[in-house]
């Protein structure tokens, strides 16, 4: 049957690829290699991407809460980032396989069998694995349009995946990328002046970061009420996506965190359990 | 107002760059056509984003305009104009 062979969180910036042409590999690029390095080392067969689409898989005709992508390929990214374009080969028996399970065990996700990726899901691929070569497959979560799937719902739909996963016929190695920040509000009220975005609760991040450094999933699952969340910007939606992640993988200490992003309140971690 | 045809508007601007550049040259023409309110559509040329913002309009989409400086926004002047806005119901 196929496993999991590992867990990714990481942030998923559009403008990562221009700040690091302009200001070098620190720290970001640094630290994404450190993510690819680990990623290398369980030799994953594809990887299973959880993100949030920002208006550019989908719009307001039609926002799903939960979504899978099944085709045979995708391209992207598909929102005029500053980045080359790949076009990804799609693991579409995992991705039926997933679906399935997941209608039969109560979570009945939306299917788009035809679809670009954005740079959530693009950016952290491009620095983590060569030349986005690993066959993907993308799952998407509302974490932009209120109202947002609860916390406790995502960590439950990452629960029904890795068991999804288990059912798979074959040897796949799965590795699962959840991607997002913690703290962001773009073009509301809470952003700086001049400026067209701002991290409005680091504390809040910090905050998730110890939670995860000690495994307090749990914890953070309750914590992380839609209240608090916006508190945190309204972008701070995109735990959503970590959640997935951490219903996936189990609760496991990370192999390797990242220190704190203490300006922009990310976070890079790695779960391996080999 | 139920912001859907301002989010799709922003949306447009977003993706069908043609059409953003139409915005840019003439603003009012290049709306004429859409089934916006009297209301969306002077806050639009006005570039009354706190309006809009608490009215509905999605605020990353919002956002798009400084990067083109429609409407006559700038990221200085948007800043200023939505800071205090009261989150939408």
């Amino acid at each position: 049957m196929a496993e999991i062979v590992a867990g990714i969180g990481v942030p998923h910036s559009p403008h990562y690829p221009a700040q690091i042409a302009r200001d070098g590999p620190e720290p970001t690029a640094r630290v994404y290699r450190e993510i690819a390095r680990h990623l290398d080392a369980v030799q994953p067969d594809t990887i299973v991407v959880i993100a949030n689409d920002h208006f550019n898989t989908f719009f307001m005709n039609n926002f799903p809460t939960f979504a899978i992508g099944i085709a045979d390929t995708t391209f992207g990214p598909n929102d005029q980032t500053k980045m080359p374009h790949y076009d990804l080969n799609v693991q579409s028996a995992l991705a039926r396989h997933l679906r399935n399970v997941c209608i039969k065990e109560g979570f009945d996700l939306a299917v788009t069998q035809e679809f670009g990726i954005d740079h959530a899901m693009l950016v952290p691929l491009h620095y983590i694995t060569e030349g986005v070569k690993t066959p993907v497959v993308p799952i998407w979560v509302n974490a932009f349009v209120a109202p947002l799937p609860t916390a406790r719902r995502c960590y439950a739909l990452g629960k029904t995946l890795r068991s999804a996963v288990e059912t798979m016929p074959g040897k796949l190695r799965v590795a699962v990328l959840g991607s997002g920040s913690f703290s962001l509000e773009i073009g509301g009220p809470k952003i700086n002046p001049g400026k067209r975005n701002s991290v409005p609760d680091i504390e809040w991040s910090k905050h998730i970061h110890r939670r995860l450094q000690n495994a307090q999933i749990d914890e953070l699952v309750a914590e992380a009420t839609p209240e608090r969340m916006w508190q945190a910007g309204n972008i701070g939606g995109e735990l959503l996506n970590w959640m997935v992640l951490l219903g996936a993988i189990g609760t496991h200490k990370p192999r390797y965190i990242a220190d704190h992003d203490d300006k922009d309140g990310h976070a890079y971690a790695v779960w391996r359990w080999d | 107002m139920s912001a859907y045809q301002v989010n799709k508007l922003c949306h447009r601007i977003f993706h069908d760059i043609p059409f953003r550049e139409a915005v840019k040259r003439d603003p009012e023409a290049a709306i004429a056509d859409w089934p916006l309110t009297d209301e969306e559509r002077k806050a639009l040329l006005a570039g009354d984003v706190k309006r809009l913002y608490e009215r509905g309009t999605h605020p990353f989409l919002l956002s798009h305009f400084t990067r083109w400086d429609l409407f006559g926004l700038n990221a200085a002047l948007y800043a200023e104009r939505i800071h205090g806005a009261k989150d939408p119901e």
